[in-house]
């Protein structure tokens, strides 16, 4: 049970405005009826977001096809990142015997230069169809004078910053007070946790900062169909880096297979358990990106709003 | 049958709120229930615990559709009750689900 009521006023307030005017009233007490848990709580998270994706017409009803277009863009930017946090972690799966493995197998190499040189891509495609909605959006809420939007697209610098500060207290300060600090013993293992744990969030408070900041905004469905272009090349981009870092691990197994099956990273992981977390993000990333440019594309540029012509019927 | 009349006779297009949808229905078949009520009534019916988020996404869009309506609030919360094409979309369901459920009970009974 939610029994702060500022939190629940809080959780409410991730609700659109439309949305609260509706169903604010009953949904607070639910929230004050029902026991909360961790999940219950991610679980309002989500629904504030699907809130936000799908909303409510003047009639309080869900338009759904008319936001096909959004609601894909928003989906692929999601998916993206998703992606880009799994490429990290591959990159620093492997990075520190990176050169030796270049030079020992050059079609694992190649494999390697093919994620490597496509990623830049990907990310141009991404800030080619995203960019253009964010400064339109930023430039809602500044002519608007909208702080709540504000408030969010503070939160990636301000993730950023937090992080970066971390960073420095540890680079500065922890490690030079234990000098013998390793990722292989408790202390060192908890910092390098909350070093990574804390990238992790500001990536994820931050994507999901901008998705309802760009929900909130008056932007133009036309943008939006414009972007689908960009996503696709971001999901093609997605596909062949999915492909790369594929070949590498079967090419791994071909050329090296004690490498795949020694262990990296602080938990005692082998490669190849890093490399099939890796790879089934990435694949579901791109699967879910995919799909919602077919939906988009799929539906009519004068969509309806879905399932009212019966609604009444 | 028409598109039009399929969007509101499939809950499977409402993704990851049908099976909400679904239970929804079923439990307001056993009569008017507000959000709470509902939670409690599908958790005792079929041992799952809908999140209030799922439960309002899925009560919104079941009311768009014209399968369920709101009642007038009774302290601050407020009772939906099945309208009669919300009735035949569930028994509808149900009924696919019942001949989906007999045609697997006789494959298992013929091992």
């Amino acid at each position: 049970m939610l029994t702060n009521p500022a939190a629940r006023s809080w959780l409410l307030r991730l609700y659109p405005a439309d949305w609260r005017a509706r169903y604010g009233e009953e949904f607070a007490a639910l929230l004050e009826d029902c026991p909360l848990s961790f999940f219950g709580l991610f679980d309002v998270l989500l629904g504030a977001l699907d809130a936000h994706i799908a909303p409510l017409d003047a009639n309080g009803r869900i338009l759904r096809m008319l936001h096909q277009p959004r609601r894909s863009a928003i989906v692929v930017f999601c998916a993206y990142i998703a992606f880009v946090l799994a490429g990290i972690s591959y990159n620093q799966t492997i990075e520190d015997d990176l050169r030796a493995l270049n030079s020992a197998h050059p079609d694992v190499a190649l494999a390697y230069h093919i994620v490597f040189f496509v990623a830049p891509l990907s990310l141009l495609a991404v800030l080619a169809g995203g960019l253009p909605i964010a400064l339109v959006a930023l430039r809602h809420a500044l002519t608007g004078r909208r702080r709540d939007i504000l408030a969010l697209f503070a939160v990636p610098p301000l993730a950023l910053a937090l992080w970066l500060g971390w960073t420095a207290v540890i680079v500065r300060v922890i490690a030079p007070a234990h000098p013998n600090m390793t990722i292989h013993e408790t202390f060192g293992l908890a910092v390098f946790v909350s070093w990574s744990g804390l990238f992790v969030l500001a990536a994820i408070a931050s994507t999901a900062a901008v998705t309802i900041a760009v929900s909130r905004s008056e932007v133009s469905p036309q943008l939006y169909r414009f972007a689908l272009g960009p996503g696709v090349a971001a999901v093609v981009t997605m596909a062949v880096m999915l492909g790369g870092v594929v070949a590498w691990g079967l090419l791994m197994r071909a050329d090296d297979p004690a490498y795949l099956n020694g262990t990296s990273g602080p938990f005692g992981l082998s490669v190849v358990t890093h490399w099939l977390i890796v790879v089934s993000v990435m694949a579901l990333a791109t699967l879910v990106a995919a799909i919602a440019l077919v939906r988009a594309y799929r539906t009519p540029v004068d969509g309806a709003i879905a399932g009212t012509a019966t609604a009444g019927a | 049958m028409p598109d039009d009349q399929r969007d509101v006779h499939d809950l499977s297009d409402l993704g990851r709120f049908s099976d909400p949808s679904l239970l929804i229905l079923t439990s307001l078949a056993g009569g008017a229930r507000h959000g709470y009520a509902m939670i409690e009534d599908i958790a005792a019916m079929a041992g799952v615990r809908l999140g209030p988020g799922t439960l309002y996404g899925a009560i919104a869009r079941l009311e768009q559709r014209g399968l369920i309506e709101p009642l007038p609030a009774e302290d601050r919360r407020r009772p939906y009750r099945l309208t009669a094409l919300g009735a035949a979309v569930l028994r509808e369901q149900l009924a696919s689900l019942h001949a989906f459920a007999t045609t697997g009970l006789q494959r298992l009974a013929a091992i």
